[in-house]
Formats: C-alpha cells, sequence, structure tokens
C-alpha cells in the first residue's frame, strides 16, 4: 500500500491538552500560546490536572494533537509513565507528546 | 562518653523495699507524720540489752556509782545526740550520708559504715539469743530453733522498709507499754520500801555503796556503747517532713523525742533493770541469772500474778514483743549500713533487701556458733571506736560549722566530695588508737576504765583542731555544676539509670556529660573521680566523648605492682594479727596445762602469712588484668561510641539533602512560571513596540496588549510572592535542622512551616494532615530537634502506615499541661504497629523494612531528641489496623543545662 501523499485536512484548532498539577502553569501556558498559529490554524487549549486525568481524557479524545505533561506529579515519574503509555499504546503518525517541563524528581530521598 | 542504660534489679528500682537505703530521702515519699515517726524510732527502745547493762552495772558496782553512772552518761548522749538528730531530721539523711559531709569524706565513712554494720548485727545476735532464751523457757523450745525463729521472724517485717516498721511499732506500742509499766505499778504497790533498800544496794561485793572512782568509770565505759543508738534513730528520722511545711512544735518535739530523747526513756529502762536485778538478788537468784532479762520479768511479774503459767506466760510475751520490735530495728539500720559500705567498696548495690538477709543470717551464724563472749569483747573494743567517730561528728556539727569551717549544710554526694577528709577520719584514729591503748591498761587502771570517756574527748578535740589546721579545705572537691532551682520539688533525670529524682539527689556530671542520680555515680566504675581534678576534666573537655582514655593509660608497672602488694599484704598481715592476738587472749584466760600457746599462735601466725602473701600477689595480679580489661573496655566503647556518631552525622546530612531536594522541586515551578511570563511579556512589548514605530498600532491591538502584561504581572507577581514565602520557611527549618540553637518560638506557626517543607512528599501522598494546636503557645527551647521529630513520624506514617494510594488522615494536636508543660500528639489512621513490636520500636537499628531502605534509626533518633535533649517523655498507643499515635509530654520551657551533642540532634528520615 502506498503512502497517501496529501496530507489531511487541518482541524479548524488544533486540540492540545495540557497535564500539570500546577494551576498556574496552566495558566501562564494558554497565555504563552494564545497567539500560536501551526499551518495557519490556531491551538485549542484543554486541562488536565493530574497524569490520571491526562488518561481519562485521551481515551476519550484520541485526536488529541499535541500533549504537553509534566514529570512529576502523582508520583515522581508519573509523566514518564504517561508519555510511554502514549507512545506505545495511543501512538498514531500524526500525534506527538513533548515533555516540555524540565522539572526532575528531586524530592525522592 | 557513651551511656549504657543502668536497669536497676526491680527491688532497687521500687523505693518501697528500697526505702531510698543510699540516698537523700525523697520529699515525695516522705508522707508519715512526725508523731508516726517518733513512735517508730522509740519502738526500737525497747531493747532488753538496756535491762541487761542497767543489772550488770548494779550488781558489779553497787546502786550508788551505777545510779550516777547512768545520769551523768544518759545527759552526755543527749547532748552528743541532739546535733546529729537535727542534721539528720533537716537534710533527710541516714547516719552513713551524715558522716561523710561531716567531717569524713566520701570513702572516709566506709570503715564507720563497717563498724556500725557490725553493731547492727552484733546486736541483732545478743537481743535475738535473748528472745530465743524466752521462748525455751516458755515452749520448750531447742535453743537452737529458737534462734532460726527469732531471726526469720525479722526479715518479712524488715522487707517492706519504713512503711511497713511504721506499722508494726504503731499496733505494737499500746500493748509493750501496758506489759512494761505493770510490773513495776504492782512493785511499788505490794513493797513499797523496795526503793530504799535498792539505793543501799552495794553490789555483789557489797563494797559499792559509796562512790568509787574506778567503779564509777567501769559503769560509764559499759554505757557509753549506748551512744551509737542514735544510728538507728535517725535511720527513721530521715523521713520527717520538710520543717516549714509542718507545724513546728510537732517537728520539734518528734525530733527531740524520738532523736536525743531516746535516752531518757532508754535511762528509764537501764534503771529498771538495775531495780529488777537487785530484785532477783534479793529472791536468791544467781548474780549471773539476775542479769538476764527473761529471769527479771519473771521475778518482776512474779508481783502481778500469783500462778506460775501465768508469771512465765507473760515475762515471754514482754520479752518477745520487745526483741521483735528492736531487730526490726536492727535489721533495718544493718541492711543501710551493708548497702552504704558495699556500694563505696565494691561498685555494687544489688538492693537493701539483700543486705538485710546478709545482715540477719551472719546474726543467726554467731548466735549458732555461740560465741557470746567473744562478741561482747569485740564490742568494747568496738564501742570504743564508735565512739570515737560520734565525737567527731558532734565536733563538726557543733563548733566547726558554726565557725564557718564546715560547709553550713551536709553534702553526701561522691561527686562533690573528697574521697578522705583528715577532720574526721585523723580524729578517729587518734582517739581510737589513744583509747584502746587506755583500755588495753598502757596507761594505768584509771585510764583503763575511762577509755570512752577518753575517746569521745579526745575525737572531739583533735576533730576540731584538725578542722581549724586544714581550715576545711577537705570537705567539697567541687560545688554543684547544677543551676539552682526555683521550685525545689522538681526532679531531674538521671542520664544513666533513666529515672527521677529530686534535686537534692542529683550531681552534674562532666564524664557522662549530664545530671546524675546520687546512687549511679556511687557505683560508677569508669569515671575514676574525673569531675573532682578540675584541670584533668578541662584538658580532655574537647574529646568529651570518651574522657577516660587520655587519663588512664595502662602500663605493667613494677614499682606500682610491687606498691600495691607491700600496701594490700601489711594491711591483711595487721588485721590477721590482730585476730591471732585476740584469740591468743581469750584462750589465754583458761590455759591448757603443759602447752606454749603463744609459740603455737607464732607459729600459726607466720605460715598464715605465707599463705597471704601468695593471696595478696593472686590479688594483686588478678587486679592488673581488670584493669587492662578495663580499659580495653573503655576503648572498644569509646570507638563504638565514634562511629555512631559519624553514622548519626552520614543520616542528617542525607536528611539535609532530602531537604534540599524538596526545596529545589518546589521552587522550580514558580520560577519557570516566572521565566515563562517575564519572556512572554518582553516578546509581547516588541512586538508592540514594533507596531508603534510601523505607526501600525491599533487600539484593539493596545488594549490586547495591556490585557496581557496585566496577566504577566499578576503571575510574576504571585509567583514571586509565592518563591519568596518558600524561602522564608526552608531558610528557617534547614537553619534549625543544623544549628540547634535556641530560641522562643511559636508552636502553631513552627509546625506549619515543617509541614510547608514536606509538601513534596505529603503532595504525592494521599494523605492529609489536620494541625489543632492554640495560636498563642510559645516554647522557650530548640525548634531544630521539634521539626526533625514531627519529619520522622510524617516519613513513618508514609512508609510503614499506609499502602500506595491509600487515603488517610493524619492528625497533630497540642494542648497545655499545667504552668509549664507541652503535650504534643501525633496520630495517623493507618495500619498501627502490632503490640508484639512497640516495645522495640524505640531500639536502634529496629525495622521491619530493612528490604526497602530503613535504617531502623528513625524513631530511636525521636526517642533521643525527645528524652535527652528536650527533656520530655514519649509513648506510644497503637493498635494493629486502628492507626498510631505518639504522645510527646515536653516542657514549654527547655532546662538550660541540657548539653547539645552531635548524637541527639540528627536524624534519619525514616525508621
Amino acid at each position: 500500500m502506498s503512502p497517501t501523499l496529501t496530507p489531511p485536512l487541518p482541524p479548524p484548532r488544533w486540540p492540545v491538552l495540557i497535564v500539570d498539577d500546577e494551576p498556574e502553569v496552566h495558566e501562564v501556558t494558554r497565555m504563552l500560546l494564545s497567539d500560536v498559529r501551526f499551518c495557519g490554524q490556531p491551538v485549542e487549549l484543554y486541562s488536565a490536572y493530574s497524569a490520571q486525568a491526562a488518561r481519562a481524557y485521551l481515551r476519550e479524545h484520541p485526536e488529541t494533537a499535541l500533549i504537553l505533561p509534566d514529570v512529576v506529579m502523582e508520583t515522581d515519574d508519573a509523566g514518564l509513565h504517561l508519555i510511554h503509555a502514549i507512545r506505545t499504546i495511543w501512538a498514531t503518525k500524526t500525534r506527538r507528546s513533548a515533555a516540555h517541563r524540565p522539572t526532575r524528581p528531586g524530592a525522592g530521598a | 562518653m557513651i551511656r549504657a542504660k543502668r536497669n536497676y534489679r526491680a527491688w532497687v528500682a521500687n523505693e518501697t523495699l528500697e526505702d531510698y537505703a543510699l540516698r537523700y530521702a525523697a520529699k515525695s515519699y516522705r508522707k508519715w507524720s512526725p508523731l508516726l515517726l517518733a513512735n517508730t524510732a522509740l519502738g526500737g527502745i525497747s531493747f532488753l540489752a538496756l535491762e541487761a547493762i542497767g543489772g550488770a552495772i548494779t550488781i558489779s558496782y553497787g546502786f550508788y556509782n551505777a545510779f550516777i553512772a547512768i545520769v551523768l552518761v544518759s545527759l552526755i548522749i543527749f547532748l552528743t545526740n541532739l546535733p546529729i538528730a537535727y542534721y539528720a531530721g533537716k537534710y533527710h539523711i541516714d547516719m552513713d550520708l551524715l558522716t561523710r559531709g561531716a567531717g569524713f569524706g566520701y570513702i572516709g565513712s566506709t570503715i564507720t559504715s563497717l563498724i556500725y554494720a557490725s553493731f547492727t548485727f552484733i546486736f541483732f545476735a545478743l537481743e535475738a539469743a535473748i528472745m530465743a532464751q524466752a521462748l525455751e523457757l516458755y515452749f520448750d523450745l531447742p535453743l537452737v530453733l529458737g534462734y532460726v525463729l527469732s531471726s526469720l521472724v525479722i526479715i518479712p517485717i524488715t522487707f517492706f522498709g519504713v512503711t511497713l516498721i511504721n506499722r508494726l511499732q504503731i499496733w505494737t506500742q499500746p500493748l509493750w507499754v501496758v506489759l512494761f509499766v505493770l510490773p513495776f505499778v504492782c512493785v511499788f504497790l505490794k513493797n513499797p520500801a523496795i526503793l530504799a533498800q535498792w539505793a543501799a544496794f552495794g553490789g555483789k561485793t557489797g563494797h559499792g555503796a559509796g562512790f568509787d572512782m574506778l567503779a564509777f568509770g567501769a559503769a560509764t565505759g559499759v554505757l557509753f556503747a549506748l551512744v551509737v543508738q542514735i544510728g538507728e534513730q535517725v535511720d527513721y528520722l530521715r523521713f520527717l517532713p520538710e520543717r516549714h511545711t509542718t507545724k513546728q512544735r510537732r517537728w520539734w518535739w518528734a525530733l527531740i523525742a524520738a532523736g536525743p530523747g531516746w535516752i531518757a526513756l532508754g535511762g528509764l529502762k537501764i534503771l529498771a533493770g538495775s531495780l529488777l536485778a537487785f530484785i532477783g538478788v534479793e529472791a536468791g537468784v544467781s548474780f549471773a541469772d539476775a542479769i538476764e532479762p527473761i529471769h527479771m520479768y519473771i521475778k518482776a511479774y512474779e508481783f502481778v500474778f500469783d500462778d506460775d503459767q501465768w508469771v512465765l506466760g507473760f515475762a515471754t510475751l514482754f520479752v518477745v514483743l520487745s526483741q521483735v520490735k528492736i531487730n526490726v530495728t536492727n535489721a533495718y539500720a544493718g541492711s543501710l549500713a551493708w548497702s552504704n559500705f558495699f556500694a563505696r567498696l565494691a561498685h555494687y548495690h544489688p538492693g537493701r533487701v539483700v543486705w538485710l538477709v546478709f545482715n540477719v543470717i551472719i546474726a543467726l551464724l554467731l548466735m549458732l556458733l555461740g560465741i557470746f563472749e567473744t562478741l561482747e569483747a569485740v564490742l568494747s573494743i568496738y564501742s570504743i571506736v564508735a565512739i570515737a567517730w560520734i565525737g567527731a561528728i558532734v565536733a563538726d556539727l557543733t563548733v566547726l560549722k558554726p565557725l564557718g569551717v564546715s560547709p553550713p549544710y551536709i553534702e553526701f554526694k561522691r561527686a562533690h566530695l573528697y574521697n578522705i577528709n583528715p577532720v574526721g577520719c585523723g580524729a578517729m584514729l587518734i582517739a581510737s588508737l589513744l583509747a584502746i591503748s587506755a583500755y588495753a591498761g598502757e596507761f594505768g587502771e584509771t585510764a583503763k576504765v575511762y577509755a570512752a570517756f577518753l575517746s569521745l574527748l579526745t575525737a572531739f578535740a583533735c576533730a576540731v583542731l584538725l578542722g581549724v589546721l586544714t581550715q576545711g579545705r577537705y570537705y567539697i572537691a567541687r560545688q554543684s555544676l547544677l543551676p539552682p532551682r526555683a521550685n525545689t520539688s522538681d526532679t531531674l533525670r538521671c542520664i544513666v539509670c533513666e529515672q527521677h529524682y529530686e534535686f537534692e539527689d542529683m550531681a552534674q556530671c562532666p564524664f557522662y556529660d549530664g545530671p546524675i542520680c546520687s546512687l549511679c555515680c556511687s557505683l560508677d566504675n569508669h569515671c575514676h573521680d574525673i569531675c573532682k581534678t578540675p584541670e584533668r576534666y578541662q584538658a580532655v573537655a574537647p574529646f568529651r566523648s570518651a574522657p577516660s582514655l587520655n587519663q588512664r593509660t595502662f602500663q605493667p608497672n613494677l614499682a606500682r605492682r610491687l606498691g600495691w602488694f607491700l600496701g594490700l599484704f601489711s594491711i591483711v598481715a595487721i588485721a590477721a594479727g590482730i585476730f591471732f592476738l585476740l584469740s591468743y587472749r581469750l584462750l589465754e584466760a583458761d590455759p591448757g596445762p603443759g602447752t606454749n600457746l603463744a609459740d603455737i599462735f607464732l607459729r600459726l601466725y607466720l605460715g598464715a602469712l605465707a599463705l597471704i602473701a601468695i593471696g595478696v600477689w593472686w590479688i594483686t595480679l588478678a587486679h592488673e588484668s581488670r584493669e587492662l580489661a578495663e580499659s580495653e573496655l573503655v576503648n572498644s566503647l569509646h570507638y563504638l561510641e565514634m562511629t555512631r556518631q559519624e553514622l548519626v552525622q552520614s543520616e542528617k546530612m542525607a536528611s539535609l539533602g532530602g531537604l534540599v531536594a524538596g526545596v529545589a522541586h518546589e521552587i522550580n515551578t514558580p520560577v519557570g512560571i516566572m521565566v515563562s511570563a517575564a519572556s512572554f511579556l518582553r516578546d509581547q512589548s516588541e512586538a508592540v513596540r514594533g507596531q508603534l514605530g510601523a505607526g501600525q498600532l491599533t487600539p484593539q491591538a493596545w488594549e490586547a496588549f495591556l490585557n496581557r502584561a496585566e496577566d504577566s504581572a499578576r503571575l510574576l507577581l504571585s509567583n514571586a510572592n509565592r518563591t519568596a514565602a518558600l524561602v522564608q520557611s526552608f531558610k528557617q527549618v534547614a537553619v534549625d535542622r543544623v544549628s540547634d540553637e535556641r530560641r522562643t518560638f511559636n508552636l502553631r506557626d513552627y509546625i506549619g512551616e515543617t509541614l510547608t517543607s514536606l509538601k513534596p512528599k505529603l503532595k504525592r501522598s494521599r494523605l492529609s494532615v489536620t494541625v489543632d494546636c492554640p495560636p498563642d503557645i510559645q516554647i522557650d527551647g530548640y525548634p531544630g530537634p521539634l521539626a526533625q521529630i514531627l519529619t520522622n513520624f510524617i516519613m513513618n506514617s508514609l512508609m510503614h502506615g499506609y499502602d500506595e494510594h491509600q487515603i488517610g488522615a493524619i492528625r497533630i494536636s497540642a494542648r497545655r499541661t499545667g504552668d509549664d508543660g507541652l503535650e504534643l500528639r501525633y496520630a495517623d489512621d493507618g495500619k498501627g504497629i502490632p503490640r508484639a513490636i512497640q516495645g522495640k520500636i524505640f531500639e536502634p537499628f529496629f525495622t521491619t523494612q530493612r528490604s526497602r531502605g530503613g535504617s531502623g534509626l528513625g524513631l530511636h533518633l525521636v526517642y533521643n531528641i525527645v528524652t535527652r535533649q528536650l527533656n520530655g517523655t514519649i509513648s506510644v498507643e497503637s493498635e494493629a489496623g486502628q492507626g498510631a499515635a505518639f504522645v510527646l509530654r515536653l516542657p514549654l520551657r527547655q532546662s538550660a543545662p541540657v548539653e547539645l551533642s552531635d548524637s541527639t540532634a540528627g536524624a534519619s528520615a525514616d525508621d
């Protein structure tokens, strides 16, 4: 089967999910991305406040284009597990996730 | 120095049995009324040796000489006993503790303890023999069985100390008084002329009707032995209540009646004995039987009853009752004296009750050996030494204290006393030697009979002289390092046995670095009295963890070994010499036919010397090897302590590392938000500037920019505030955690700050923490340790209390208790701690989670911090499945002298 050469039509807005347990992170991200356009389309931002909530959301909304997860949430590596799950279970060609927060597990002495 | 907790046997820790045998009698224990104690102390006066002495001196020296001697000696005994009773009652210490402070020094009074203990068992034997005699007469009980019975019956009564003795004396006193007075009333009613006949009695020779210097002197010599009775009186009088808390007149009445006043009653009993002996002699009883108390009272009761069985029955009842009452006191005083003797000689104290049994068994052995004559010979030597002892104490109390040579109070603690004070020891030695020489006839016949007088006067004079010469320099070795207390009924916790004792019983110990109770101090083997040599103590101050290393390095040294050997050998050789000489004197009185006794004894003595030399050499070597073993042990302990400190230090750093990581994470988020918001604001500003330059800035774009700038500023401000607050609380907690500085802080705020620092850990669990603390509790003390405790508790709950993602609630509550106490309660509702391991959770290295990295130090360090550093207590309440609660009781104002060392400060975060 030959690959389809014509890209699918972009949706009117790119659905983007922010996953973080800090409400202010959501707020500042919304502000930063308010003017961003990709392929001429603006982004639509959705919020999940824990890795668990993100999983639930993604099950309902497999069309999500971009996921911006935090690493340290319920546990030191909740974000990493989330990314792993996204890549192995829900991976599609059109969607990739990125860990955009440089926070690392730090409190686990 | 590392402290191994000393666990006393149950009967040493239980003061109902122990009766503060080696201690200051605690206020909390002295709950009896003065009159009850006076009754108990006077209960001992029932002893029939008084009658026997009265009878004996009357028959030997005639009524006239005996009477004057009785009156005069009673007066002297009253006067010498008064100051002793006063100081014992005021400072609540027994005879031995009093001797230490009154001129003899800590070790100096060991010898007086031994003499006093010997007195008690010799008298015990003599009194029990009188009782056995009565039992034999009435019940036909064989003497040997009588000895056993009359000894063993005393043990259970004396076992429970003054508590039970009080009861015995109060119940038996009325009966005893009636039994004592009744026969004399009948004697005077039936034969009023007896007094005149008695007064004219000239003794067995009939020459004693007039005054005779020698007869009078000999009579005083016998009577003076009674001066030591004050020791038994004050062993009870130390339990008197505080003078200002009770009615002054009652206190004084009890003190005088039961202290020196014993001789008023005692004197009457001596006279009674004199009268009864006279009645016996008149009735044709032999001189030897007339001075036996049982025969005396049989004669007395013949005036009351006509029937022989009644007479014998009542006389027996009276004798048995009297002897039980006195021998309880003898046994009690003996048990105290032995405790004191062995605690210092061997640093060993198995409990007063053990010495009680020991004392009674020695007395029983003496009785079974049947050596009553030997006992009386020994007693007369002993009484000379004992009189010198009392003379030296009285000189200290009545002359040296008012002069200011001796300190105004009585110090009894090893920590503060010199081992030997020449004032009392020297005076007693000189007076004893002089008086014993006089007694042996060295200075003629007159000096011989007045040996007791000589002993008393010489000891008194020498003590005063030595006190003035030494200017009292050997009384107090060092001042107390404990800070003065406003409230003297506060208790302090002994750092060694971890029991609480009153302030008067405690000293500050530089060796163990904390307050120590007088008993633990007495029994310590390792410190070598380092506290009394300040230069040594200061020299090792930087190495306080093991000062003993620097002060006793062991080198087998020939000169030292030889010195040890020769010193010990001479002591034992002299003691054996005295023993042989005494045996020789006793046998010489009844020489066998044709034997050269002196020659045989000399040969025996020389043979014994060879054996003694071998034994002493063996002891010397054994002592050396014990010293070597001990120094090795102290070294090992030192290294163990260093290792433990290093471990604790590394735990502390690990815990601090965790804290820093938590801080980093917690601050990272607001800082990230601020960086994003600031860079967004910059980008937007540049965009707007560009539009403005190009003249393209529309009102809509301007409006949008302003909205975004406002949002950015709001985010920047709120996150900057958040960062500042985090830094503030972290800074305080981190500084407290490592510095252990003392300050005044608000408890609720501080709990809040501590919880903030734990937020990263708590956030990821599903545990909620509620704090229930009044806002106005201020603590003057050490906040760092408190934060450490809370951290350890919370980490324990997280690690042990809940499964992953289990929902739970932790509750921290605080409330005041009393004026200056605080109760802090930490409770979770997790799995709880099984009862089986509750006793172990505070032990070091105990953990149920070794495989998950538990060190087993967390709760151990909590325990150390609470009990040693914060001076509080901790207890645990838990049932499996119902959560665990820790209850801490802390003072709001932590006492200043509590030394803080690394060993108690740091802690791991887990258990």
